[in-house]
């Protein structure tokens, strides 16, 4: 056996490998909550160090049986499994239940499949943990007024709930990151993102904004005005995330800088930063040249 | 004003309309989020979920009443009987225990369950295990000639047998399920309900044993619906499309 040597002093401290084999990917098919609440309990799983085979010894099951379960592979799980596997790994069991819940619905899950599930039922009661009752008065608006340029608003209100739900389950890690408000605003686009389809999502809402809605347009600036709008709300799309976000929520819908920099969970300098970079890029954009030049004439 | 405020001028968003839902649920595209698999692949893998209840249905309806009659131990069924418990379950959506149940009658030579094993691993998309069992089954090759000539317990019409399972799914489709069975309604009944607390209370095991006493209950079954079947001959309701079964003889007209 060949002796380690031990670190050097001003080296970084490795972190600890765990022992057996590394998890394999969620298999493609897997979307919506059963993804969520799958990528929750691989980051838990990552975070803890533990091993499939602590999993094993904790919860009674097989490593086989657990990998495919955090793999998503084969049909959706029972909550009989999911649950010891949630317990094992410390994680706050109301919104794990829920996102099962929400899963088995979309999985297309008979209710009464859902029902023969031991201890699956949820109150419905508990509400969410104080600092994020708090963040949702905070910035509860503004996320639903975004979520709703890309979706229909049963669905962004889904997504309202799920992004809390979600970011319940990972409490912790939002607690220890940087800037809580960041990572929930990542949290909630990435939620936001999986649900509209990204080809049409912003040049449909271009036909939403209020130049279309003002009365007494004639019908031929009424097609201008719309061709502006798809054109620039088609531009958007080619944006990077952060400068897409700086100009939909400061210009389309309408909040101060500050109050985009506390959304965003960054400085108002940065916002200033980010929005500048972005008007620029727009204005550099062959497909608004003509607007620009239009306007400047 | 900058040029920006002037490229934005108008761009507010207007409030979606706050109007009353739809007595239909708003369902295209948003309820269920969108699947990264293409269409072709989503239409097989549908297509094997419709082929395995179409399945499971001809296989409860041909032999509830002959296919649970004998137990090894008064919670385990013999292989034909995991077949059924296996069918059962699968179209309670318990397709964990399906799957659990059909293994065990696979291992037991049964010679249905490891084309449901096909069909359900091809369900989701894991096309090592679909192949595997489906090497392990004759079935695909069956038409009813040959069957009928080898005399097999099985029989199914004068296609392949895959075939015919898509031209029974397509049936289910359009015309919807037909009615069951008395029997086979109680079985789809009890034995979901039965195996509950198999799942929650031997984790370390795949398979859900059912409950204490399930081969009693299930002969209770059987007895309840042989004893249905002598007094009164099914009319209309519960047996629409299905001949009226013939009337049993007792001994006394013989």
């Amino acid at each position: 056996m060949s002796k380690s040597s031990p670190p050097e002093p001003d080296e970084p401290p490795q972190p600890r490998r765990r022992p057996g084999p590394e998890l394999g990917q969620i298999v493609p098919r897997v979307v919506g909550a059963h993804r969520s609440l799958l990528l929750v309990m691989r980051e838990r799983h990552r975070l803890d160090g533990r091993s499939l085979g602590d999993l094993k010894a904790l919860t009674g099951q097989q490593t086989s049986k657990i990998s495919e379960l955090l793999r998503g592979v084969g049909p959706y799980p029972r909550w009989d499994n999911t649950e010891p596997l949630v317990e094992a790994m410390r994680l706050p069991r109301t919104p794990l239940l829920r996102l099962w819940r929400q899963g088995a619905l979309e999985a297309e899950r008979k209710a009464a499949w859902i029902k023969g599930n031991k201890g699956a039922e949820d109150d419905g009661e508990t509400d969410l943990p104080v600092s994020l009752q708090g963040m949702r008065r905070l910035h509860g608006a503004a996320y639903l007024a975004y979520a709703e340029i890309f979706l229909h608003p049963e669905a962004a209100a889904e997504v309202m709930e799920r992004t809390f739900h979600v970011l319940w389950a990972r409490e912790h890690v939002m607690l220890s990151s940087d800037s809580a408000p960041r990572f929930a605003w990542a949290v909630f686009r990435e939620q936001v993102m999986e649900r509209a389809d990204e080809r049409v999502a912003l040049p449909e809402a271009a036909l939403r904004t209020a130049s279309l809605h003002e009365p007494g347009t004639s019908p031929g600036d009424e097609w201008l005005l719309m061709a502006h709008q798809v054109n620039l709300f088609t531009a958007l799309r080619g944006l990077a995330a952060r400068h897409a976000d700086v100009l939909l929520l400061r210009h389309v819908l309408g909040l101060s800088t500050e109050r985009t920099a506390l959304v965003l969970g960054t400085h108002p300098g940065m916002v200033r930063v980010w929005q500048r970079q972005a008007e620029s890029r727009l204005e550099a954009d062959p497909g608004l040249r003509s607007l620009i030049e239009g306007m400047t004439r | 004003m900058s040029r920006a405020h002037q490229l934005f001028a108008g761009a507010r968003m207007v409030a979606w309309e706050r109007v009353p839902r739809d007595v239909v649920p708003y369902s295209e595209g948003w309820r269920s989020p969108r699947t990264p698999l293409d269409r072709e692949e989503r239409e097989r893998e549908r297509q094997a979920g419709r082929r395995l209840a179409a399945l499971c249905e001809v296989v409860l309806d041909h032999h509830a009443e002959t296919g649970l009659r004998s137990f090894v131990t008064d919670r385990l069924p013999d292989p034909l009987g995991g077949l059924l418990v296996g069918c059962a379950l699968q179209l309670a959506d318990d397709e964990d225990g399906a799957r659990a149940w059909w293994r065990y009658a696979a291992a037991a030579e049964d010679e249905l369950s490891p084309y449901c094993l096909h069909l359900q691993h091809q369900k989701y998309g894991e096309r090592e295990a679909a192949a595997w069992w489906l090497a392990r089954s004759e079935v695909d090759r069956w038409t009813m000639r040959g069957k009928l000539a080898q005399g097999s317990r099985h029989s199914f019409g004068n296609v392949t047998f895959p075939g015919h399972l898509l031209l029974l799914a397509a049936g289910v489709r359009t015309e919807g399920r037909p009615a069951r069975a008395a029997l086979v309604e109680a079985l789809c009944e009890y034995i979901p309900a039965a195996v509950v607390d198999g799942h929650a209370e031997h984790l370390e095991l795949d398979l859900p044993l059912p409950e204490p006493g399930f081969a009693d209950r299930i002969r209770g079954l059987l007895a309840t619906a042989a004893a249905r079947g002598r007094t009164c001959p099914p009319s209309g309701e519960g047996s629409r499309g299905r001949l009226p079964r013939r009337p049993r003889r007792s001994p006394a007209e013989a």
